[in-house]
């Protein structure tokens, strides 16, 4: 790391030495904020002003009336209290982080089986199965949300159909809406649907980097397929997997149109996650001030995972 | 060029750098003279070339006043009206739905209205009036209404030997046994019925004599356990589990319904009177097969829900004595006249006359009506799916009608008494 360093430490003399004026050494030295300032500029307008918007927000009172008025009432951390007293919040926050983690878990597991089978698929079917993957992925979330719901419907459902007959299960007719349990099965179906292709990707792309003559070594000391895989992919990998994990859990903790175009989070609001109880609170009641309240909480948690990826790629870095 | 000019301001505005001026025609508030009147209307609403006119007519009367209408989809107008009636220059004439006024006239988004400037206020459907009212003041004008009706197939009546339309609800029950017996498929339904539609399942409630809400002094009660409603919630399940095949976990869906008629998959449906229009369309040859009758109570014609529209403007109005001009041209006896004859429900009993087909069968079902609980979080039980979750569970099996109507009102009664 020293050697790399040096050089340009050497460097900086050397210039100076060239003859390079005061003025235009300033204006060098400029150059780059200049060139960061749209980005920067960007982010501050539509990240960081939300952001400190939504912050204050959940310290003020705010409906439809004081929205129409235009007037402000701060009120301290009185959302916060009625948030943190709601019932609703203490059934939907358990209920939000279980379903993340078994989506996060079952779109890693079957993320790396699509990647184990593109690398030994021949370059054909790699070709399919990549092009497949990248459809799925390019599809908008909403539309297949729109897609699945319809796949699931009870009456006109390709599911139901097919279940039936295949002689599977006699569903004709079966409302797969009807419970919430069978409702968040369809959820869990279309967000890991919606999310294996980028994990199986990446995975793929972190697969290629493994040395083949370590698969060799191993193969001829005996390991079967489980055993290269967890002896030898997987400890290598593993940067990527805590990365993809981490990825995986924000995405899958603040989903929402998956969720409201299908279910609107019933039946009895048995769907409903931490994204619709927010909408439902600041769009539909117009409160905004106490649904900014959950969001600043959410975002306090997806802060939280995020500092974990963060440190993550610190440690893949070095 | 001009796209790229906007299409450029547009990416300054967004990134804060620049404000643009407006370039011709989008002046709004700051264009000198009346300007321009902007007209939030609804999909589905009025016919367009009645708006036009409407337009044509009321520009006249104003040289260099433009109406610009913008049609809005049902489907996610709230969001749309919050932010537009909250910002500086707010559409001066929006139609909502009746359910919609109370809610904004209760923010103070809305201008007050007087009744005496409007053609047969003294008339007006009490469905409509009602919601367009708040606290003893007239914010919302009642636009056009819409009320459920049986629509049927003639031709599957004339098949199963049905030879006249059911007066009762005894008579509607056997009317769709007898259609299931001459249609023995396993998909057929006699009454296509989807087990979350509340609108349609509801009108039995009050058909018995009961209640979704009342106000007790200043608490909301939920009233749906009392034995008047609980009575109605089991003439409902009683039928919908004998004659439908619909299925559980649906609420209303206009394609659903035109294409279970359409198709052949039942012989009933109730429905909007408007959908007749698009069966006609969807399938030719059913157009003239169709025929409508108001939905049969125990006793007589069930008291029905009154849909429709009302015609508020906004207080932020920059031209409010001429946003109430629009409103009282289109709400008057002459646009309501050609109204009614396109197949709306006008606002007004006065036009009874004129009014013929599938909307004097509304106007026959219009007399006896009910409406939503008057009060501003009613739109919040609606959003928790309340009444859908208990009409599911009792269709299903899965509660009790006694169960599901007790987990109801515990609701209702929690989300209407919560503070905003």
């Amino acid at each position: 790391m020293t050697l790399t360093r040096n050089p340009p430490r050497a460097a900086a003399p050397d210039r100076r030495r060239r003859g390079v004026r005061p003025a235009s050494r300033s204006r060098s030295r400029a150059l780059p904020y200049v060139l960061l300032l749209p980005a920067a500029l960007g982010i501050l307008g539509t990240l960081v002003y939300p952001v400190f918007q939504l912050v204050a927000l959940s310290f003020q009172r705010e409906n439809l009336a004081d929205l129409i008025r235009r007037t402000t009432t701060w009120v301290g951390l009185d959302n916060y209290t009625r948030t943190l007293t709601d019932p609703q919040f203490w059934t939907v926050l358990p209920r939000t982080i279980a379903f993340a983690l078994t989506c996060a878990g079952l779109t890693l597991l079957i993320g790396t089986l699509c990647a184990l089978l593109l690398r030994a698929a021949s370059p054909w079917a790699r070709l399919a199965l990549s092009s497949g993957l990248v459809v799925a992925w390019a599809t908008p979330v909403f539309i297949g949300a729109v897609i699945w719901r319809w796949l699931f419907d009870s009456e006109f459902g390709v599911v139901n159909h097919l279940l039936t007959v295949t002689g599977l299960c006699e569903c004709r007719g079966h409302g797969w809406f009807l419970t919430g349990g069978q409702a968040t099965f369809v959820l869990v179906v279309i967000i890991v649907w919606g999310a294996v292709p980028f994990v199986a990707l990446s995975v793929y792309g972190g697969l290629l980097t493994v040395p083949p003559e370590l698969h060799e070594a191993a193969r001829v000391d005996g390991a079967g397929a489980t055993r290269i895989f967890f002896s030898i992919t997987f400890p290598l990998l593993r940067p990527v997997y805590t990365i993809l994990l981490v990825l995986s859990l924000i995405w899958d903790m603040k989903v929402f149109p998956q969720i409201w175009f299908t279910t609107k989070g019933g039946p009895y609001e048995s769907t409903v996650m931490l994204g619709v109880y927010i909408y439902n609170k600041g769009i539909n009641a117009s409160q905004f001030g106490a649904a900014s309240s959950i969001a600043v909480l959410m975002t306090l948690l997806l802060v939280g995972l995020s500092w974990l990826y963060v440190r993550a790629l610190r440690q893949e870095a070095s | 060029m001009r796209g790229l000019a906007r299409l450029l301001c547009a990416v300054l505005l967004a990134g804060g750098l620049a404000a643009c001026s407006g370039d011709g025609g989008e002046g709004g508030a700051a264009t000198a003279g009346p300007g321009t009147l902007d007209v939030w209307v609804m999909r589905d609403s009025a016919p367009d070339d009645l708006i036009e006119r409407v337009n044509a007519e009321v520009e006249a009367a104003h040289p260099g006043l433009t109406v610009r209408v913008q049609v809005l989809d049902w489907e996610g107008r709230d969001v749309k009206w919050k932010t537009a009636l909250a910002g500086d220059d707010p559409p001066d004439v929006l139609e909502m739905g009746n359910t919609d006024v109370l809610t904004y006239a209760a923010s103070g988004a809305l201008a007050e209205l007087k009744p005496a400037d409007y053609e047969n206020s003294g008339t007006w459907l009490k469905g409509l009036a009602d919601a367009g009212g708040y606290e003893g003041k007239l914010y919302g004008v009642p636009y056009y209404g819409g009320t459920r009706v049986v629509i049927y197939r003639k031709d599957l009546f004339e098949k199963a030997g049905i030879d006249s339309e059911p007066a009762t609800l005894a008579e509607l029950r056997q009317a769709a046994e007898k259609l299931m017996k001459a249609n023995p498929g396993e998909d057929f339904s006699g009454l296509y019925f989807p087990g979350r539609y509340q609108y349609g399942a509801l009108p039995f409630v009050f058909d018995a004599g009961g209640q979704i809400a009342a106000k007790e002094g200043t608490a909301w009660k939920g009233m749906l356990s009392t034995p008047q409603s609980q009575q109605g919630l089991r003439n409902w399940a009683d039928l919908v589990k004998a004659v439908s095949k619909a299925p559980l976990d649906v609420d209303t869906d206009a394609d659903r319904f035109v294409d279970a008629l359409g198709q052949g998959h039942t012989g009933m449906i109730i429905g909007q009177a408007w959908m007749m229009r698009g069966l006609g369309e969807k399938y030719p040859k059913l157009a003239d097969q169709l025929g409508a009758f108001p939905v049969p109570g125990v006793n007589g014609t069930m008291p029905v829900f009154i849909g429709g529209s009302n015609l508020v403007v906004s207080a932020g109005s920059q031209a409010p004595a001429i946003a109430t001009e629009w409103v009282k041209l289109i709400t008057g006896t002459k646009y309501q006249t050609e109204l009614a004859r396109s197949g709306l429900l006008p606002n007004s009993t006065s036009l009874e006359g004129v009014v013929e087909g599938v909307t004097a069968v509304q106007m026959k079902a219009a007399a006896r009506s009910w409406f939503t609980p008057q009060s501003t979080q009613w739109s919040n039980v609606d959003n928790a799916q309340v009444l859908q979750d208990m009409f599911q569970a009792i269709a299903s099996g899965e509660k009790s009608v006694a169960e599901a109507a007790a987990t109801a009102d515990k609701k209702i009664a929690e989300i209407l008494n919560a503070t905003g």
